[in-house]
């Protein structure tokens, strides 16, 4: 098997501990100040997922934000205008930002590489400019979407008061993400894009339709995206033009490279929820110590830890190991 | 019917004419040799060919249907499959993985049966890879299995990409240099082994520099220098023409052979 | 018809997109590199400026020159220790570090100036009367230095032995080698002269508008989408894209003044779609 193949073999139980143990931690504290950087953290995290993904076809990707806003704006004008439920205009929010990956990809997919990069880039400013400037959106003044409301029979979910119920469908969302980009890793899809990342002349000449694998990976990550802005923005009761920019966009390359670009999931959840977690701590030092220690650590990350912080995991586990892989090297013979 | 026709083929970079008017047919079943001095223009033939490049004029045509300028991954998929020069692995994944990889084309499950891990794919999955296990014997790369194709040693990786190809399927194969690096003994294995696909049926254009390894392999010989074709034949014959030994200018074997 | 600032506003901002996007494309035709961190580039050389000029109280001209020095210093010292050890590792390292420059100059510039916007006092008062047209007199002096600078720097890389392994390298990174100029010491004088461009173009926007820690991505940004319309391998192309994007935006701006950034998106987008090599890039390039 592929040493560079995230698996989860033989963790299923690390999981699945790390799952029960978030179900129950509100009940351990409802300290809203944790919530709050678990929440955007987690949040981040299906984000990040989604650009690692991108990045696993061999593609950089420098417009996520831009996807998030889509989402965002969807979501809001959506429930504002039209009354309709946040658990509608959740998925409806996806699936906009899906289809603008979707168009933008089968446009700029097909050079990839650094026009793809720059034109992403370009294009999560476009969207800004569009934000401030049409009525619906009311321009840079932004708007406020409305909480989700949640009925259960007689049980009503408030999510206007504790941050409780965000902390939750956060953590439902992130499972269902990362069970989806899992999945997809796991399988041929991911093989291929794999292939493609790695040498993407041999793939096409090997039968592999490159377009339709970059841009199927580009849209799905669009559709999380979108949905996390979506989420976001309605965590935070705002949606602006600026709330999603270029420095969420290093942002989250950020977060996927600390964690490790190598693991499809473990990785992008582990470098948000850390980076999440810890910029807090960076913000109330002085005013630009977060992004001054970012940039650090990712120029640090890229020198010595090149895999990120899950592959400490794996230096240990190789420590460990007592299996015999022949990976280095073969007996001079025939 | 030939397998494989080119009408008139050009292919032009600015003012650099790579290839012009080159006409030619390759029939089912035989092995031709592609040779030429460098820059001759024979792995731009393979280029537009193989669809990595839209010819300047000219069409191609394989088992009489028109492929000018077709995707490669859709002219892969009729049958018609390049090897290149250098770049001819995933490096850093292991000699099986490639060859999983290489199995492309035997996927039959559609993307959202592989996403939701049915039945079908799984045994799709499992067939891909007994036929890579079965493709590292055949090639005899099983020691080399778990190894890293960029730790391989040359001979080996050589041997890989081989093995990759074939395991794309050809109905014709187009062999860039397949033994470039090879010692003497290496070259013989594989040498053997690619007789061994042209007797199974295989069509086989092979472009190679040692033109001993050509003549004892090839019936026919395609002669290209500066994009021009300038000879097309059986080696003996192609060999004491003017203008192959011109072109060559020093190749002493080459005149050796004539009378 | 736009009335005449408004052109010498074109002149002034298509002048630093060009100075941005000549510097950002010697740096990647040489090096193969993009350096995302060049609009930081930009932005530190408006806040030695600022810094120098303002605080300082020392000659504007004399802090231009610091600003553009110390920059190319600057940039120097990253190609050396941060960007050349990655060369063998793929386009996805060293965009990280790039990028990863961005957040660490905007938060070390934000630690000590602060994050508002500082502005640097007008150089040259006056106006110029032509007809019943004013124009700026320190607009017009900056716009000229743009010039100068431009010119200068096509001189050096046409007519010098450097400027000819430069052009070398362009084409072959072992070339350099032909001219007596290591690769080593090639990349390290690119790097210096695309990012003093940078800073010249920093210094020269801070009297005229204002400087901040984020000014930095709009220029990068501008000056990347220069560069695609121009070819991403082209000097030529560069000067020729940052000079219509930079008019385009400027007079588009003076219309209907938010959406001029679309227009450059959707001017790079068309060239994508129809002519990938850009305005002056080679032909059949399989990008």
């Amino acid at each position: 098997m592929s040493r560079i193949t995230s698996s989860f073999s033989g963790s299923s139980i690390a999981w699945a501990t790390v799952i029960v143990c978030a179900f129950f931690f509100p009940f351990y504290t409802e300290d809203a100040f944790v919530l709050s950087l678990l929440i955007p953290g987690m949040i981040w995290a299906v984000g990040c997922m989604g650009w690692t993904t991108i990045v696993r076809t061999g593609q950089f990707s420098m417009g996520q934000a831009g996807f998030m806003t889509i989402g965002g704006y969807t979501s809001a004008l959506l429930a504002v205008h039209f009354q309709l439920p946040f658990w509608v205009t959740f998925f409806v929010a996806g699936a906009a930002a899906a289809l603008v990956a979707f168009l933008l990809g089968t446009i700029v997919l097909r050079l990839g590489g650094i026009f793809f990069a720059i034109v992403t880039l370009s294009f999560a400013e476009v969207i800004r400019v569009f934000a401030s400037n049409l009525t619906i959106t009311k321009g840079s003044y932004g708007f406020i979407p409305p909480p989700p409301t949640l009925d259960i029979g007689s049980w009503s979910v408030n999510f206007a008061v504790t941050k409780v119920p965000y902390y939750y469908v956060s953590l439902l969302f992130l499972i269902l993400a990362a069970i989806v980009f899992w999945r997809i890793d796991s399988s041929r899809l991911g093989r291929i894009f794999r292939s493609m990342s790695s040498n993407d002349r041999l793939s096409e000449h090997l039968g592999m339709h490159l377009m339709k694998y970059r841009v199927m990976a580009f849209a799905v990550a669009g559709f999380f995206t979108g949905m996390a802005g979506a989420l976001y923005s309605h965590y935070l009761f705002f949606i602006g033009p600026t709330l999603f920019g270029l420095w969420e966009s290093i942002m989250i390359l950020i977060m996927c490279t600390v964690g490790g670009v190598r693991s499809a999931v473990a990785g992008p959840i582990i470098g948000a929820l850390l980076l999440s977690i810890s910029g807090d701590y960076f913000s109330t030092l002085v005013k630009g110590a977060k992004p001054l220690a970012f940039g650090l650590l990712v120029v640090f990350v890229v020198f010595f830890l090149p895999g990120g912080v899950i592959d400490v995991k794996r230096h240990i586990q190789r420590l460990f190991s007592t299996e015999k892989k022949s990976e280095r090297g073969l007996q001079p013979s025939a | 019917m030939a397998l494989l026709e080119l009408q008139n083929v050009s292919k032009h970079f600015g003012k650099l004419a790579a290839l012009s008017n080159v006409s030619l047919e390759v029939e089912r079943g035989e092995f031709v040799g592609l040779v030429g001095p460098n820059g001759s223009g024979k792995t731009t033939l393979f280029n537009v060919v193989s669809g990595f490049y839209s010819p300047s004029g000219g069409k191609v045509y394989y088992n009489g249907e028109d492929i000018t300028g077709l995707r490669p991954d859709k002219i892969t998929s009729k049958g018609l499959v390049r090897t290149f020069q250098s770049n001819i692995l995933y490096k850093e994944a292991t000699a099986l993985e490639n060859l999983v990889r290489a199995s492309y084309l035997h996927s039959n499950t559609s993307s959202w049966k592989a996403f939701f891990n049915s039945r079908d794919y799984r045994e799709n999955e499992k067939a891909i890879f007994e036929r890579a296990e079965a493709a590292l014997a055949h090639w005899g790369l099983e020691e080399v299995r778990d190894v890293l194709a960029d730790e391989l040693p040359h001979g080996h990786q050589r041997r890989l990409g081989l093995a990759v190809a074939v395991a794309a399927d050809p109905e014709l194969l187009l062999l860039d240099e397949p033994l470039a690096g090879m010692s003497g003994e290496e070259r013989l294995v594989v040498m053997e082994q690619v007789r061994e696909l042209s007797n199974q049926g295989m069509t086989i254009i092979l472009v190679e520099h040692h033109v001993k390894t050509v003549l004892n392999l090839c019936e026919r010989l395609l002669v290209l220098d500066y994009g021009i074709k300038i000879a097309d034949g059986k080696p003996e014959e192609v060999t004491c023409q003017k203008t192959v030994v011109q072109a060559y200018l020093g190749a002493e074997e080459v005149v050796d052979q004539c009378s | 018809m736009p009335p005449a600032a408004v052109w010498i506003n074109a002149l002034i901002i298509a002048s630093t997109i060009v100075l941005m996007s000549s510097g950002l494309v010697l740096v990647f035709s040489i090096m193969g590199i993009l350096n995302w961190s060049h609009g930081q580039m930009y932005m530190v050389g408006g806040f030695i400026v600022y810094y120098v000029a303002a605080k300082l109280g020392v000659n504007y001209f004399v802090a231009l020159l610091a600003a553009t020095v110390i920059v190319a210093g600057i940039g120097v010292v990253i190609e050396k220790w941060l960007l050349r050890p990655l060369s063998g590792r793929g386009f996805l390292p060293a965009s990280v570090v790039g990028l990863g420059l961005i957040f660490v100059f905007e938060g070390a510039v934000t630690i000590l100036f602060g994050t508002g916007i500082k502005s640097v006092p007008t150089i040259l008062e006056g106006s110029l009367h032509v007809g019943n047209v004013s124009l700026s007199i320190e607009k017009m002096a900056l716009a000229g230095l743009a010039i100068v600078v431009m010119l200068g720097l096509y001189l050096f890389i046409s007519h010098t032995r450097i400027g000819l392994a430069i052009r070398a390298a362009a084409q072959d990174p072992e070339a350099a080698g032909l001219y007596g100029v290591s690769s080593g010491r090639l990349f390290s004088l690119v790097m210096a002269i695309g990012c003093g461009l940078a800073a010249l173009a920093g210094g020269m926007i801070a009297p005229v508008y204002f400087v901040d820690p984020w000014m930095g991505s709009k220029p990068l940004i501008t000056a990347l989408l220069a560069i695609v319309l121009g070819g991403l391998g082209s000097f030529r192309g560069a000067v020729v894209g940052g000079i219509f994007l930079g008019f385009v935006m400027s007079v588009v701006g003076y219309y209907i003044s938010s959406w001029y950034e679309l227009v450059a998106f959707l001017a790079v987008i068309l060239i994508i779609l129809f002519r990938p090599q850009g305005l002056f890039g080679m032909s059949e390039a399989r990008v």
